[in-house]
């Protein structure tokens, strides 16, 4: 479903990543390793559409990328990152629910929508403080709601960045399994990028290394063996 | 709010600065209503809703509650324009009448204010709209501020009174056509605010995500720098620069209703900009005192203590 042909990833004029060829199919969770500036977060924004592919192609469903139109690609992927919301006026549940706004029609606003928020708002254990404003919980909190606000996308790919940066270890270990079953039930692509790589290597269903221009494919073990 | 807002233009309309009976139509009363009166509200109406609007747009969109239209360097620009216009206009003969000289200033204030705004523009392709851009208004601000003390300094005395003025900001300066067009450009700038409305909200997500939500992240930027430009420029051209509004009002209105409903938001800034605009009006030329404050005097006398209060009383 998802498909990387001969994909060539530069920043400004440096080769990060080389001829990469790989093909993912629904119920994935892809766990990315990789050390600090092998450019695992500029492969995912290229993924995402956030920079355009130079040299090669990614394709979904048989059709390029490039080809989607805005709305098409905010029903195909979601992205997370791990950057703080600059915004202390708006409530938790307000932010997961910007999420729907790829399906929105014109007229209405994303404070009005029917959709199954209060199941991921549980399964992440953010029910209780959703009417809290973003200035009064942790950034813990913040970023689990950053999540629950990708899930709420509903997209069947789902590509995340380093989404554990600011969770404790509990919360890592509920949100891997919580992407895991996502991924198999739901019949997602989940591509997560991490340096949990112990944690993760127990979740994950396929392992992808970035190291030196290459993104070699590792079984569990290999996975954090390799750091 | 709305309420309050009818109120206010009420006593603008026939108290400020001195009363006037409503129901006792004299032809005098009414020549002062429609001469005088009337348009001094729609001014002050359409300023406060214009500069409130930019100013919310704008601190959205850099995420920095100080940012305001005039951070940016579109009042230096229209400023300096004017100042030329004054000076130099009074040297040649044919631009010494008030009617042609008015249109003159209008049109300069004009021009300055969207010359700095195009470099701006300009300026953000290269700089994206991080802080970056506001640092390059704040300095741009400096030079041309520069320029404007040296203009002051060879102007005569008459030109630096009429241009000291110009910047202290009024409302009584528009006659119909004026007023007309400044009417104009601010509902067409509101109503192009109002649709930018949503994906601004979005981008509380930051550019990147809100990008991977289907929000043309660029292209809204774009717009709203165009539309904050048009709404402040217009509002500088025929009302001098005032400042605080723009800069004050959308940090009460969010301090007043925290929201992710961005068209609400936007609709509060609005009326409480008006609001706004209208008390500084209404107490800056209270019939009772003889004398009466310029806007941009008023302003920070009356809109600063209000602003700091609500700043410290706030509970978060």
């Amino acid at each position: 479903m998802l498909k990387f042909i001969e994909l060539e990833i530069k920043r400004k004029d440096a080769l990060l990543i080389q001829n990469f060829n790989r093909e993912l199919n629904e119920g994935e969770l892809v766990i990315l390793t990789g050390v600090n500036g092998s450019g695992k977060s500029t492969l995912l924004k290229t993924m995402v559409g956030l920079l355009p592919t130079q040299t090669g192609d990614i394709q979904i469903k048989q059709r390029s990328l490039k080809a989607y139109s805005a709305t098409e690609r905010s029903h195909t992927i979601a992205y997370v990152n791990s950057k703080k919301i600059e915004e202390s006026h708006i409530r938790i549940i307000d932010l997961v629910r910007l999420g729907r706004y790829p399906y929105l029609k014109v007229h209405r606003e994303t404070v009005n929508i029917e959709f199954d928020i209060s199941s991921i708002l549980q399964a992440l254990g953010i029910e209780a403080i959703q009417n809290k404003f973003l200035n009064e919980v942790s950034d813990g909190e913040m970023q689990k709601a950053t999540i629950a606000r990708a899930l709420v996308q509903d997209t069947p790919i789902l590509v995340m960045d380093e989404p554990t940066a600011f969770l404790d270890y509990p919360s890592k270990k509920i949100l891997f399994q919580l992407l895991k079953t996502m991924a198999i039930e739901k019949n997602k692509i989940i591509i997560c990028a991490t340096h949990d790589v112990e944690l993760a290597s127990r979740y994950g269903t396929q392992f992808w290394h970035l190291e030196n221009r290459v993104i070699s494919l590792s079984d569990k073990s290999m996975a954090w063996t390799s750091f | 709010m709305v309420f309050l807002l009818v109120i206010l233009i009420l006593i603008d309309t026939f108290c400020i600065p001195s009363f006037i009976n409503p129901f006792n139509d004299t032809v005098f009363s009414e020549t002062i209503l429609a001469s005088i009166r009337f348009p001094k509200v729609f001014t002050a109406l359409a300023a406060g809703t214009a500069l409130s609007a930019s100013g919310l747009m704008l601190q959205q969109l850099f995420k920095n509650p100080l940012a305001g239209p005039y951070v940016l360097g579109v009042s230096s620009g229209a400023s300096l324009a004017v100042g030329m216009v004054i000076v130099g206009g009074a040297s040649i003969s044919f631009l010494n009448s008030i009617y042609i000289q008015s249109i003159g200033i209008a049109l300069a204030g004009f021009i300055g204010a969207f010359g700095i705004l195009l470099l701006a523009l300009l300026v953000s392709y290269r700089f994206g709209y991080s802080y970056l851009l506001l640092l390059f208004g704040v300095v741009v601000g400096q030079i041309l501020g520069a320029f404007q003390t040296l203009i002051d300094y060879i102007a005569n005395p008459t030109d630096l009174k009429q241009l000291a003025l110009w910047n202290m900001g009024s409302f009584n300066n528009t006659i119909d056509w004026s007023l007309y067009t400044l009417i104009l450009f601010v509902v067409i700038g509101i109503v192009w605010s109002f649709t930018l409305m949503k994906p601004l909200s979005i981008m509380i997500l930051g550019n990147d995500v809100a990008y991977t939500l289907g929000v043309k992240t660029k292209q809204v930027s774009l717009q709203i720098l165009m539309c904050t430009g048009l709404l402040a420029g217009v509002v500088t051209a025929f009302c001098g620069p005032i400042a605080f509004i723009g800069m004050a009002v959308p940090n009460v209105a969010r301090m007043l209703y925290r929201t992710a409903n961005f068209k609400k938001l936007l609709l509060l800034n609005i009326l409480i900009g008006a609001s706004m605009a209208l008390v500084c009006d209404i107490l800056g030329n209270l019939p009772i005192f003889n004398f009466h404050l310029p806007i941009n005097v008023s302003a920070a006398l009356i809109g600063g203590p209000i602003v700091l209060l609500i700043l410290l009383k706030r509970k978060y």
